[in-house]
């Protein structure tokens, strides 16, 4: 007997759905249920699938703890086509969030769109975000305008200009701040600032999209592996300022680049409060 | 050697180790509330899969002792053709080692369904879970 008792106790997902089963034939709402809609004793259609259900091989409970856990993103959002009940086991943050955890390690730059949000998404959504953002190689002005650029020179520029950059010896590189009016601006304490980068545009030569600034060469358009953008010409690179660290999935956020008022996304800085209600930690 | 002695669905009655019972975190449970003087009734599992569960266990037990000459590739093969049965037999192993929890075993099994999912398009997953439905039925 008390063995039988034991057995009824350690599988609640089960006894439950009987349960619910034996209410329904009887015709009893019941609003406890969360997965229960309504509606269910009216529709055929459905009544079919709850029946489905009760003949399950496996619990839904071990399908996505023991089971759909252990897939990749790829398949498991594969499996939110196989029916209506995987694609909500399928979609479920509890699934998401560790493949979501493991994609912000390999990546260093949240997508704007992300930084713009006023409420927390669901780990699936986040992780569809990143993934799209991450197959984008053409720059638009907000991605210009919405982060912090730092400028790296070239030995290929001379030995004056080369010297003058400060992470050619061990030092933070130089940050430039480009604005939605085609203006470029530095840092306060900018040790080589002196106007001499003034404008900036897109150019675009053969199909391809390319940044100008000044009269200098066209720069080519790169995206790292880790999602950061990286301007280059023969004499300097422009690479996006990191978002996260790299790893540990941590924002870092400077209150460094002056608000640029025209553009749709705001800056890092002003996206705090966004970031703060997702799932990301911030450090300042 | 003390003997703890489990029953199948069918009231089949499997007598075993107290070492080896002791594996499924569940019958360990059920030794300390209820004590060794009664058989334990395993009304979940059915004898063929308690059968395959003890001999995974009994293998995976003799393989830690010291002095065991099993190389890690004979586990994996013992695993791999522990694991090579027909779908049904398969899930009803996924069952069994949840309810018994029998970690290993759960994760192997578990592996293996989800390595079976991960090269399927959806189609392919959900008619291979409707035939085993049916296979069961």
């Amino acid at each position: 007997m008390e063995g039988a008792a034991l057995v009824a106790s350690s599988i609640p997902s089960n006894s439950m759905r009987k349960r619910r089963k034996k209410k329904q034939r009887e015709g009893i709402e019941q609003k406890e249920e969360d997965r229960g809609d309504p509606k269910v004793d009216d529709d055929p259609e459905e009544e079919e699938e709850e029946e489905e259900e009760q003949e399950e091989l496996v619990s839904s409970d071990l399908l996505q703890w023991s089971i759909m856990s252990r897939l990749d993103a790829q398949s498991l959002a594969r499996c939110r086509l196989v029916c209506r009940s995987w694609r909500g086991l399928a979609s479920s943050d509890v699934l998401w969030r560790p493949l979501l955890a493991q994609l912000l390690g390999l990546r260093a730059q949240i997508p704007l769109q992300m930084l713009a949000l006023h409420r927390p998404i669901a780990a699936r959504a986040a992780y569809r975000l990143l993934m799209d953002d991450s197959r984008k190689y053409r720059l638009v002005s907000s991605d210009m305008c919405s982060r912090t650029w730092e400028l790296r020179v070239k030995p290929a520029c001379g030995q004056y200009w080369y010297s003058l950059d400060p992470s050619t010896h061990g030092k933070p590189a130089l940050a430039r701040f480009f604005h939605c009016d085609g203006s470029i601006t530095a840092a306060d304490n900018d040790p080589i600032w002196g106007g001499q980068e003034s404008a900036w545009r897109f150019v675009c030569v053969d199909a391809k999209q390319y940044i100008k600034i000044n009269y200098w060469p066209e720069f080519t358009i790169f995206r790292l592996q880790d999602g950061r953008w990286r301007l280059e010409n023969k004499w300097a690179t422009y690479t996006t300022e990191p978002d996260l660290y790299l790893g540990t999935g941590m924002a870092i956020c400077k209150e460094k680049a002056p608000p640029c008022t025209g553009c749709a996304y705001p800056r890092l800085m002003n996206a705090v409060t966004a970031l703060v209600s997702t799932s990301f930690k911030l450090v300042y | 050697m003390v003997k703890v002695t489990l029953k199948s669905a069918e009231g089949d009655v499997f007598e075993v180790d107290e070492e080896l019972a002791l594996e499924s975190l569940m019958v360990k449970n059920m030794i300390e509330d209820v004590g060794l003087d009664s058989a334990i009734s395993l009304p979940n599992v059915s004898s063929t899969i308690l059968a395959k569960v003890i001999e995974y266990i009994k293998f995976h037990m003799d393989a830690q002792k010291d002095g065991s000459k099993k190389t890690s590739e004979e586990i994996k093969a013992f695993d791999d053709d522990f694991v090579n049965v027909g779908i049904p037999t398969l899930f009803e192993m996924v069952l069994a080692s949840n309810y018994l929890n029998v970690k290993s075993l759960l994760s192997l099994t578990c592996n293996t369904v989800a390595n079976m999912i991960k090269t399927k398009p959806p189609a392919e997953v959900k008619e291979m879970f409707t035939s085993a439905k049916q296979a069961k039925a």
